[in-house]
């Protein structure tokens, strides 16, 4: 008896339960899996063989989106972890978890600078899990600079760069800059001093910018300094356009790689340089599906467990207090992806190194691939090249370096002494002491037999050394130093901690050799609640 | 035999696990702990701009002057609400003084008008600033002195007919000349209070009331008793007054 539109209990007579019922559930599989059968679907997970012919996988990457982006496969020179080290899968990776970590951290958050901050509490004090979603976030961010630009350096070195992967390599330069003002956007929104000094350093750079400088500056901020419309634009910029360009080139970058060129090979395989057998090896064709597949996810989920456990022990995003445009911090540094161009800021004008050179170092960058015209990968060919990336990389060290606050600019021997055991933002000594060994009293440095027992003793003797240290230094019009610390019981759980440092000094523009007393005085509360690690 | 990528990517996904789990049973404590933290903090930053904005006319620790009212009183944290029918409770009704200004004095006797201090009404201060104010305000209220208490309270009886003649019995009667100097008399602990009606009687019973107020430049904090406010009341802090004057006036 046949039925009409009743086709499954037509064929349950005809075929018994059973067989009906895996023939359903193997249509089912098919369908979702884009023609892998359910046996099929089994010998992928185990690493075997395909079971059908014809190949039932490559059949499946044509019919799914998510695969049809894929190759078939590589060849497995290009897959030696030697080679690439993962890193532009890493990237992608990062990227990733950018987005997801980023949409659910936008739930929380208001680009307005009355209530940024706010958000950053709120997210830190009330949101389930929201300071472990905020510190993925930053970790994600930094790794992502790290993996970009490892990823940039690998391809240099192994001359990857080279025909016909010019154009794929313009893309990727495209990307770490996208990469590098994603990052720099996402600074600002927290509205904290770092990110509000940061970003204000930043932007002033491109002020100095000849002809337009002014503009870009002005389009950037919105307003002379940067405000409720600098942080909305920052916002925009963080949340919108910049993901956009992102996954715009992220498309066009790995679409030729996988359509066009493939991963290039190791350059000693591609020029026959390696023994046959390697070359052989070398050529030997690894599928997508199951092997890449299997070692991508291998990869992904080991960078996830490697960023939970750093998240878990060590890793956590900065929070400063309260953006304050009227306080400029006593040492404002860059993000330290940036900081090789606040070195090279101090090396002069700030049109000449924080606008042209970086423009032309961008500039080469993109220009590389073809301003290289040599065929060959091997680094034994390419002595200039390479020694010139070795020569980059030291310098971009050595600029970051002195873009730190440890070279260069600083304040004088007082305030430096106080910030060191009090600084302005985040924990430092002092604060460290627990609030009950915070004696009431006053203690100087210059009779140690004041000093209290316990943590603040022990901080004294440290200021002691220090006073000596910075009084000992020929460079520093700054004798005899001493410092002096009164603590006073001030509120309910509330302590007055005053520092004050003495010291004697040649007078400015003083010819003889005349000291004169000078005093910085410098004062603080601090309540017993205030787990100043916490905050960290 | 199962491939070992996929053995490795098991046991990343238990220590990725592991690490979520871990974080996750401390979360809801340290979100406690991060709220009392930033409290703290806020209270920290709020002794800082109370000291350079509000310590002006209020007094120091908020006990008021001839230009300002007490803010550091009993009467202020349980009474000063419901006096002026505010329904949105003390924090709410500071933070809209503080934000706003007074634009009607409280007392005429005051001189100004009280500013307004937010930037959303010209004042210099942003609204996290005079949240912080507001925690910083709202700490006094545990120790907050019992002003009526104290300005009602039966005065200690002190022998003496005038108010120098108790004064000068207090002063040795109460301790003070233990560890103060006055007329060459006294001990070094604390400073020589020969000449001190010259600072002003503001000063001396604030320095009674409140030894850490004013730490004179030499001499420790925190060793002078506190409770003055406690054993002493408004007319025999007065007495004392009266017999510093006298001392200094005779000099």
């Amino acid at each position: 008896m046949d039925i009409p539109g009743m086709g499954f209990f037509n064929s349950l007579s005809e075929k018994g339960i059973k067989q009906t019922i895996g023939d359903k559930i193997d249509e089912t599989t098919r369908a979702v899996l884009a023609g892998i059968s359910p046996k099929e679907a089994r010998a992928l997970l185990r690493g075997e063989p395909p079971t059908e012919k014809p190949n039932p996988r490559y059949r499946a990457q044509v019919k799914s989106f998510m695969l049809h982006i894929r190759p078939k496969f590589y060849q497995e020179g290009s897959t030696w972890f030697s080679h690439t080290f993962r890193l532009g899968l890493l990237s992608t990776f990062f990227f990733v978890v950018e987005v997801i970590t980023g949409l659910i951290l936008m739930v929380y958050y208001t680009p307005s600078p009355d209530v940024a901050y706010y958000d950053m509490i709120n997210i830190l004090s009330n949101v389930n899990m929201g300071k472990f979603m905020r510190d993925m976030h930053r970790l994600g961010a930094e790794l992502m600079v790290i993996a970009v630009s490892l990823h940039m350096a690998r391809v240099f070195f192994t001359g990857a760069y080279k025909h016909p992967r010019q154009f794929t390599w313009l893309t990727g330069v495209v990307l770490l800059l996208v990469t590098l003002f994603l990052s720099f956007s996402g600074y600002l929104l927290p509205w904290d001093q770092l990110a509000y000094w940061a970003v204000t350093i930043g932007t002033s750079m491109a002020e100095a910018a000849p002809l337009f400088g002014y503009q870009v500056n002005l389009i950037l901020r919105g307003s002379q300094d940067i405000g409720a419309g600098g942080l909305l634009r920052f916002y925009l910029l963080h949340v919108f356009l910049l993901p956009l360009v992102a996954i715009v080139f992220i498309s066009i970058h790995y679409y030729k790689v996988s359509r066009e060129h493939s991963i290039s090979l190791p350059a000693a395989i591609e020029e026959n340089q390696a023994p046959p057998e390697k070359i052989a090896a070398a050529k030997r064709k690894v599928d997508i599906l199951p092997d890449l597949i299997t070692s991508e996810i291998m990869w992904y989920i080991i960078a996830l467990a490697g960023m939970v456990i750093a998240v878990a022990t060590f890793f956590s995003a900065p929070l400063e207090t309260h953006a304050d445009p009227l306080k400029t911090p006593l040492h404002t540094t860059a993000p330290w992806y940036f900081l090789w161009l606040q070195g090279m800021l101090k090396l002069g004008d700030k049109t000449l190194w924080g606008v042209v050179i970086p423009t032309i170092i961008f500039g080469l960058l993109f220009a590389i691939p073809y301003l290289d015209p040599g065929p060959s990968r091997l680094a034994k060919n390419r002595k200039f090249g390479v020694s010139l990336g070795i020569i980059t990389a030291v310098m971009l060290v050595v600029l970051s370096y002195m873009g730190t606050g440890l070279w260069g600019v600083s304040a004088p021997p007082a305030v430096e002494l106080v910030q060191e055991f009090i600084p302005e933002e985040g924990v430092g000594k002092v604060r460290m002491i627990p609030w009950d060994q915070m004696t009431i009293g006053a203690f100087t440095t210059e009779n140690p037999t004041t000093y209290p027992s316990g943590e603040l003793g022990e901080i004294m003797r440290e200021m002691e050394e220090a006073v000596e240290r910075e009084s000992a230094r020929p460079d520093n019009n700054f004798f005899n130093g001493r410092m002096t610390v009164t603590i006073e019981p001030w509120q309910t759980d509330l302590k007055k901690f005053t520092t004050t440092v003495n010291w004697e000094e040649i007078p400015e523009g003083s010819t003889s050799n005349e000291l004169q007393d000078a005093e910085f005085v410098k004062t603080f509360y601090f309540h017993r609640d205030s787990n100043y690690e916490l905050l960290e | 035999m199962i491939d070992t990528r996929i053995l490795v990517g098991l046991l990343a996904v238990l220590i990725a696990l592991s690490g979520v789990v871990f974080i996750a049973i401390d979360d809801a404590d340290r979100r406690v702990e991060f709220d009392e933290a930033f409290h703290g903090r806020s209270v920290e930053n709020g002794a800082a701009l109370f000291t350079e904005y509000c310590a002006e006319c209020h007094g120091l620790h908020g006990e008021g002057t001839p230009r300002a009212p007490t803010l550091n009183s009993k009467y202020f944290f349980e009474s000063r609400v419901q006096d002026l029918r505010f329904e949105g409770g003390l924090p709410a009704y500071i933070k809209l003084t503080v934000a706003g200004g007074r634009p009607v004095k409280s007392d005429p006797a005051y001189p100004e008008n009280m500013p307004t201090w937010s930037q959303d009404f010209g004042g210099p201060l942003r609204n996290d600033q005079i949240d912080n104010v507001v925690n910083y305000i709202m700490n006094w209220e545990e120790g907050a002195p019992d002003l009526e208490a104290l300005a009602s309270a039966e005065p200690t009886p002190v022998p003496g007919d005038t108010p120098e003649e108790r004064g000068a019995n207090l002063f040795q009667g109460a301790g003070c000349v233990a560890c103060h100097m006055i007329d060459g008399v006294g001990g070094a602990v604390g400073p020589d209070l020969t000449n001190v009606y010259d600072k002003g009687e503001d000063y001396i019973k604030e320095s009674i009331l409140m030894p850490n107020a004013v730490v004179v430049e030499g001499f420790q904090a925190n060793i002078m008793p506190q409770n003055f406010g406690d054993t002493l009341s408004d007319e025999n802090i007065n007495d004392l007054v009266a017999y510093f004057k006298s001392v200094s006036e005779s000099q």
